[in-house]
């Protein structure tokens, strides 16, 4: 299986000094921390706001004293939090360290990226005050002041000027295809929040807008680092390479072709004009191709290699999270259809699609880069597999329960909302259940980013025992059973 | 296809940096005949979908359904069920036994002076609201209640005509024509009534026709 | 791919073209709709109210949008008689359509329930009138007073008296009371 375009003459004349993985890592090491161990703190924090929003399900008299407290401030604020503390700092530090590695090159201004997680973090903390103070926008998925944003966009652009400036020094001919992604999520994502800050909508253009800009956060700024990221640890923890090259190119232009046309599936029935929301339901459906395609890259890569994914933290994570995405986009692609949405439009079923999405997919992802990219940076080991596989458990059967809970629950209040004879109040009282267990799985989560949270303390402080050698699942599977996946 | 390798173990006792093999550059693997067929089908069926309902392209959002609409209104006219326009409008205070909610909305069953009495009185305070002090089965009320008088007569009909024969209730049938003369008759009137303007005769009866007004108490 | 550049353009291109099509194309098409008929913009109390229904996060459980005949059954619970227009939102900026049912549609409740008295208990306490609702109550929205202090401008909330404080009566503050006119805009017919 050897290559023969991509190691080209071009290729061995750019060829890196031995020991250029130690210089790659040492210019990024502080920002690509920085960014991680701010996102980790906005992980946190988004916990204990998700699960303050998921107990007042339950107990809808809870906490409701306190202005700052109340549902809608709270939900806002979570989904803030995660999308642009959690999953975007923390895919910042991913792709930047993703970036020199693939580039094979040393970051020069890494002070740039300090300033930015400066910036972007007390951008964080006032607009997240501001959402619970009562100045909310109110514009799903742009929750806080406009203002806010601005700070962010600047941040993004600050952090990615010395990534652009590496391109330029690369120290390989062939761009890899994590590059593709990240470079297109880099120019994506400010795009996306500059055309959306435009003063140019009202009324149901500004639906149009909204949803066109929110599927597009998902698809164009999370999703091309979690996928940049299964491209590269993969392949690269289990030792062999990509199956498919075409595959990879075909997966990346149709996902960029595609993917920014879905979001009007969201006004199905509402009042944004008909042909947009056809449109939106047709690329939703087209976008079964860049998924087949990527699923089928991963998995060939990775088939047979079962032992290394339940040895691997990161393997494990990631997996879990590649086939997670196949999951959420498959499903997406058939919850665009009018038949299915006249049932799960407006019910939980979205919410328990929304999370399988950013966490199942996009946060398991970025965990498992993590437990790859944290070692390298500090030179020092995990202090324990067991909270590692504490970690994963809970936060794999916690998203389990949250979408099965949610999914199905979801499906139940539609369908009681569709029958006449049913009263308002019957399709409320047949969720609850569902809500319950969607608290349970939430706290599974939240315990798990605390033990997370943990590791990642210990192993940026050098806490804990000086281990001698990588941190790894004990072996699961015996001599004789490992031996057979082999393929 | 080389046997795959067990990189986890190569690098044991060694630090991070020691323990990573390259990064291979990519296979060059032909996708297999099936995946251009899936990528076909998803095309196929994309292009006969827009075909099908991207409609004009106008900012009409219901293009699809305006054939349906138009059906609906062609059809007979169905009697206006009175029960379905109590649990749409009158439910979420009064409730669904009828019972109100204590000391903020009063009883509609067993509220004999106000519902089930001389039929003036429920068709005046539906049309027109009513505020004020009032005493239902022995309790006093102070509220407001707005009026429905945007309902047309055979909606105030039908929904009073059940409210009266509902639960314990059992009084005689309110028509659309008496709705229609209340409303005539009072066409003047736009603030809401009070107990005391109710509880006069003039108030109690419906104009034209001639029933003699029950006797309160 | 080789060349960075081949990369930017592209992905650049690609996201104008929907961002044309689906962002800025809508706005242009939709600037020469005409308002309902009846419909008007918000007053100053309304518009105020609108701010408390954003600050509150309401959108996050009502939506404000009926979907036609013939898809669901939005009609069919009473919370419309006709699929919403885009002519309805003309006025509204930010839009507040909605994506979760959590609680019924609002896009008509100016009509379906106008009562004021029915609104401030449900505020104050949703389970005073609506038995089992997951609805927050907002205490906050309101002050409790005692006999004494009310004054004639006040709008006293009667709830039934399990909710009832135990001293004092219970006033509305001028945050529901606006969010109370909002709601009343909720017309699908402003007309009447």
């Amino acid at each position: 299986m050897s290559t023969t375009a991509a190691a080209s003459v071009e290729e061995k004349k750019m060829r890196p000094p031995e020991g250029w993985r130690e210089e790659v890592d040492a210019s990024v090491r502080w920002p690509v921390i920085a960014f991680i161990a701010s996102g980790t703190f906005w992980l946190i924090v988004g916990s204990v706001l998700a699960l303050l929003a998921s107990f007042k399900f339950n107990h809808p008299e809870w906490l409701v004293e306190q202005a700052s407290l109340t549902f809608g401030r709270v939900r806002p604020a979570h989904l803030q939090t995660m999308i642009f503390g959690w999953v975007s700092m923390t895919g910042f530090g991913v792709l930047t360290w993703l970036w020199a590695r693939l580039l094979k090159t040393k970051m020069r201004f890494g002070w740039l990226q300090l300033v930015s997680v400066a910036v972007w973090n007390v951008a964080m903390v006032i607009g997240t005050i501001a959402l619970l103070a009562g100045f909310s926008r109110s514009i799903e998925w742009v929750e806080f002041p406009l203002f806010v944003y601005i700070i962010i966009i600047g941040a993004i652009a600050i952090a990615a000027l010395p990534l652009f400036e590496m391109l330029r020094r690369r120290r390989v001919h062939h761009l890899y295809v994590s590059i593709w992604y990240i470079g297109a999520a880099l120019l994506w994502g400010p795009f996306l929040l500059i055309t959306f800050s435009l003063p140019i909508y009202e009324g149901v253009a500004h639906a149009t807008a909204n949803w066109w800009f929110a599927h597009n956060i998902l698809g164009l700024w999370i999703t091309p680092v979690g996928l940049a990221a299964a491209y590269y640890f993969i392949p690269k923890v289990i030792g062999r390479p990509i199956y498919s090259y075409h595959l990879s190119i075909l997966g990346f232009w149709t996902l960029a072709l595609f993917y920014n046309w879905a979001g009007l599936h969201h006004l199905v029935g509402g009042p944004a004009p008909q042909w947009g929301v056809t449109i939106s339901i047709v690329f939703s459906v087209m976008m079964v191709i860049p998924v087949v395609v990527v699923a089928l890259n991963h998995h060939m890569t990775a088939f047979g290699s079962l032992k290394a994914v339940l040895r691997s933290p990161t393997l494990r994570f990631i997996v879990f999270g590649a086939m997670s995405y196949t999951a959420v986009s498959l499903q997406g692609s058939f919850m665009s259809f009018r038949f299915w949405q006249e049932i799960t439009h407006f019910t939980h079923h979205t919410v328990g699609h929304a999370h399988l999405g950013v966490y199942a997919f996009a946060t398991m992802v970025l965990f498992g880069s993590i437990y790859y990219i944290m070692p390298r940076l500090t030179q020092w080991e995990w202090r324990s597999s067991r909270l590692i596989n504490l970690h994963f458990w809970t936060t794999a059967l916690g998203i389990g329960m949250y979408v099965v809970a949610l999914t199905i629950g979801g499906i139940l209040q539609g369908m009681t909302l569709l029958d006449t004879s049913a009263t308002f109040m019957e399709a409320q009282f047949i969720t609850e259940p569902w809500l319950y267990a969607r608290s349970i799985g939430g706290t599974l989560m939240t315990v798990g980013h605390l033990i997370f949270g943990y590791l990642l303390y210990s192993i940026i402080l050098k806490k804990g025992p000086e281990l001698e050698g990588p941190v790894y699942f004990a072996p699961v599977l015996r001599s004789g059973a490992s031996s057979s996946s082999a393929s | 296809m080389p046997e795959p390798s067990d990189p986890l173990n190569e690098g044991a006792r060694r630090p991070p940096l020691d323990r990573e093999r390259p990064l291979e550059p990519e296979g060059m693997e032909a996708p297999p005949m099936w995946l251009w067929v899936t990528i076909f089908a998803a095309a196929f069926f994309g292009a006969y979908y827009m075909g099908a309902y991207v409609g004009d392209f106008s900012a009409d959002p219901h293009y699809m359904y305006r054939d349906r609409v138009a059906a609906v209104a062609d059809e007979e006219p169905v009697a206006v069920d009175g029960g379905q326009v109590y649990t749409q409008r009158c439910q979420t205070c009064h409730q669904a036994d009828g019972e109100g909610v204590s000391g903020v909305f009063p009883p509609l069953n067993r509220a004999e002076q106000w519902v089930t009495g001389p039929e003036g009185r429920p068709i005046r305070i539906l049309l027109h609201g009513m505020e004020g002090e009032m005493e239902v089965r022995g309790n006093i009320y102070n509220g407001q209640m707005p009026g429905f008088g945007r309902l047309d007569d055979e909606e105030i009909a039908a929904v009073l005509t059940h409210i009266r024969q509902s639960w314990d209730n059992d009084a005689s049938e309110i028509t659309a024509d008496q709705v229609a003369a209340v409303r005539d008759a009072e066409a003047d009137r736009t603030a809401p009534w009070t107990a005391d303007e109710l509880l006069t005769e003039e108030r109690s009866t419906v104009p034209g026709f001639d029933d003699t007004p029950v006797a309160d108490e | 791919m080789i060349r960075a550049s081949v990369l930017f353009v592209g992905s650049l291109a690609a996201i104008l073209m929907s961002f044309v099509a689906l962002s800025v194309f809508p706005a242009v098409q939709l600037m020469e709709i005409e308002p309902t008929e009846g419909r008007i913009d918000y007053n100053f109390a309304e518009s105020q109210g609108r701010q408390v229904y954003m600050r509150e996060g309401c959108i996050y459980c009502h939506t404000q949008q009926v979907r036609p005949d013939g898809f669901g059954n939005d009609i069919g619970r009473g919370w419309g008689t006709r699929g919403s227009e885009p002519g309805d939102y003309v006025f509204d900026f930010p839009h507040l359509l909605g994506t979760m049912r959590t609680g019924p549609d609002l896009a008509d409740i100016g009509q379906r329930q106008p009562s004021r008295d029915w609104h401030l208990s449900h505020f104050y306490n949703p389970r005073s009138v609506s038995e089992g609702s997951l609805m927050p109550s907002y205490p906050y929205l309101f002050e409790i007073k005692s006999e004494a202090e009310v004054l004639a401008s006040d709008v006293v909330v009667n709830v039934p008296e399990a909710f009832a404080p135990d001293e004092g009566v219970i006033v509305a503050k001028e945050d529901v009371l606006n969010l109370y006119a909002y709601l009343m805009t909720l017309k699908q017919d402003p007309t009447n």
